[in-house]
């Protein structure tokens, strides 16, 4: 499990400084919550962190991310292994064009993994005993000769994992794009994960959701901490209460204050922080 | 009143636009609607055809069927690959943006002046006029409109759809099959359309250098017969019942695009059923 740590973390856009300077440690199978007001760079940050923002030529980065020690942006880094190990939730939900089972599958199927992959990547997950009734239990019981058996429980243990398998298990082969924004969402969720990342980057997971989906979404990142090391962005206070065990506050481009949820709530140190929970800056 | 004003001019224009169509639909009807009979279709030209005597013009259905069908194949494999390659995730800001105005300009270019063209290479290479001279031709009238109707189309998909597959560890070139071709599809499928229309609907190109012939081509090197050109060749007599076949021929025409667009819409459908709207 890596443990991620910025060191002096600066990015700009062009001559617009983004981030400035932060340093800040994010721990291990905890959610983090990165908050601020908008446009404090807080997507910029997490971006950083899967390499997802080399997709923006106009985006430098001086510093460090380490992981596990090593620096992601060092000239050795292989970026898709990266970006396996880091997956990334984005704002909207966008589904691939094909099947909903397809979509699930689709990170297994373009890194190629083996039968004996997939099934020690599901049994990695079954340990911790969050996929009750899972089609793992029934292992032994599947006929294994069949095409792409392993396939088809990766695909129901992820849908399982991320709460969407009730309400698709009989439409996998329908259109993803036919879900609701909310259901969209935990695809999108059940996606990232079958990859199998030890990290889940979430930029405003809920932000396109209704309230009741967004509570759904909410209750799975809750549930899989005990697997993923989690770090959410959000400009929603009362989300950040509900799920954070720890807080990053960026204002500005720089980082006022981070630590332990209750901590930061209860007795933040810093004036801005103050403010900004009681709400009198935004 | 500004909502009745711009609703009767909307519709002025549709009709307008609508009935010039019928029109020249109806006139083909009644006058190619007499001369268009089995022979006509499965034959090809015997003595004297065009003097209005027995034979049909299946020479010149077999040969825009070869030119246009050729020509779109080439071209799809040629357009697509240039397509993706003018995207920003390939090409320079500054490449692309003169790679497409080139283009822009050769999809105005009178097809004429790919005629005159191929048939220059043509003659300097003292290949003479012939199918493949035809299909090589019409493929460079159909690229610039398959590249960039294709470019268009993969311009406008989503770069967070982009964004996911490459979240999900794929590389460009795998995002740019596995998502941006599917997603795309419907729009390359009109892509092809467009330039198959083009392409089997054109005269002034294949004049010079795909020839006519009163046979059914045997080899990529012999001369070919095309519907555009039968049409151009009949009109132009004095006798009625071979004008009346220039109308019928017209009709075949118009039925072969109305074929073709309609398969594809379908199959395209098919395919599109799960892209993301």
């Amino acid at each position: 499990m890596p443990h991620i740590s910025l060191r002096n973390l600066t990015i700009t856009y062009g001559d617009l400084e983004v981030l400035k300077g932060v340093t800040a440690d994010i721990p291990d199978r905890q959610v983090t919550t990165i908050i601020g007001p908008s446009g404090c760079g807080k997507t910029t940050l997490l971006k950083s962190l899967n390499r997802l923002l080399d997709l923006n030529e106009d985006a430098r980065l001086y510093g460090e991310i380490l992981m596990d020690g090593i620096n992601t942006y060092g000239q050795n880094t292989d970026i898709l292994a990266l970006r396996k190990t880091v997956g990334f939730l984005s704002q909207r939900p966008y589904p691939l064009p094909m099947s909903i089972y397809d979509n699930v599958a689709f990170g297994p199927r373009i890194h190629k993994l083996s039968r004996y992959e997939i099934l020690n990547q599901i049994a990695s997950v079954e340990k911790h005993g969050l996929l009750a009734q899972c089609s793992v239990e029934n292992l032994f019981q599947m006929d294994m000769k069949k095409k792409n058996v392993e396939m088809d429980i990766l695909v129901e243990c992820y849908l399982r994992l991320s709460g969407l398998w009730d309400e698709v298990k009989d439409r996998l082969h329908g259109s993803a794009a036919q879900l609701s924004v909310g259901q969209q969402q935990r695809l999108a969720l059940a996606r990232t994960l079958a990859v199998g990342p030890e990290v889940i980057l979430a930029d405003e997971p809920t932000s396109a959701l209704d309230p009741l989906s967004s509570q759904l979404i909410e209750r799975q990142i809750k549930i899989l901490k005990n697997l993923y090391t989690i770090v959410v962005v959000t400009h929603i206070l009362r989300q950040a209460r509900r799920i954070a065990d720890h807080v990053i506050f960026l204002y500005m481009g720089e980082l006022v204050e981070d630590g332990p949820a209750d901590q930061f709530f209860d007795s933040p140190k810093d004036d801005r922080t103050r403010a900004y929970i009681k709400g009198t800056i935004s | 009143m500004e909502e009745t004003i711009f609703k009767g001019l909307m519709i002025a224009s549709l009709t307008l636009v609508l009935t010039a169509l019928a029109g020249m639909i109806l006139i083909m009807l009644i006058k190619g609607a007499p001369a268009l009979t089995l022979s006509m279709i499965m034959e090809t030209p015997r003595g004297g055809y065009y003097l209005g005597k027995e034979g049909g013009i299946a020479n010149a259905i077999v040969g825009s069927l070869y030119l246009s069908f050729g020509a779109s194949i080439i071209a799809f494999l040629l357009s697509l690959p240039m397509a993706f390659a003018l995207q920003k995730d390939y090409s320079g800001r500054q490449f692309a943006r003169f790679t497409r105005l080139v283009l822009d300009v050769l999809w105005g270019v009178p097809s004429i002046v790919y005629g005159a063209f191929g048939f220059v290479v043509m003659v300097y290479f003292g290949i003479r006029a012939s199918l493949l001279g035809g299909i090589i031709v019409l493929t460079l009238l159909m690229l610039p409109i398959m590249v960039r109707s294709m470019d268009e189309v993969i311009r406008m998909i989503p770069a967070e759809l982009k964004e996911v597959s490459i979240a999900l560890g794929a590389t460009k070139l795998e995002t740019t099959f596995a998502v941006i071709f599917r997603q795309g599809l419907p729009g390359i499928v009109t892509a092809v359309l467009l330039a198959f229309g083009r392409g089997i609907g054109d005269a002034a190109s294949i004049l010079f250098t795909a020839g006519y012939t009163d046979y059914i081509p045997r080899s990529l090197y012999d001369p070919v017969a095309s519907l555009p050109l039968a049409v151009f060749f009949q009109i132009g007599t004095p006798i009625p019942e071979v004008q009346g076949r220039a109308y019928a021929s017209a009709l075949i025409l118009l039925f072969i695009v109305l074929i073709v667009c309609v398969a594809s819409r379908l199959l395209a459908r098919r395919f599109s059923r799960k892209i993301i709207r």
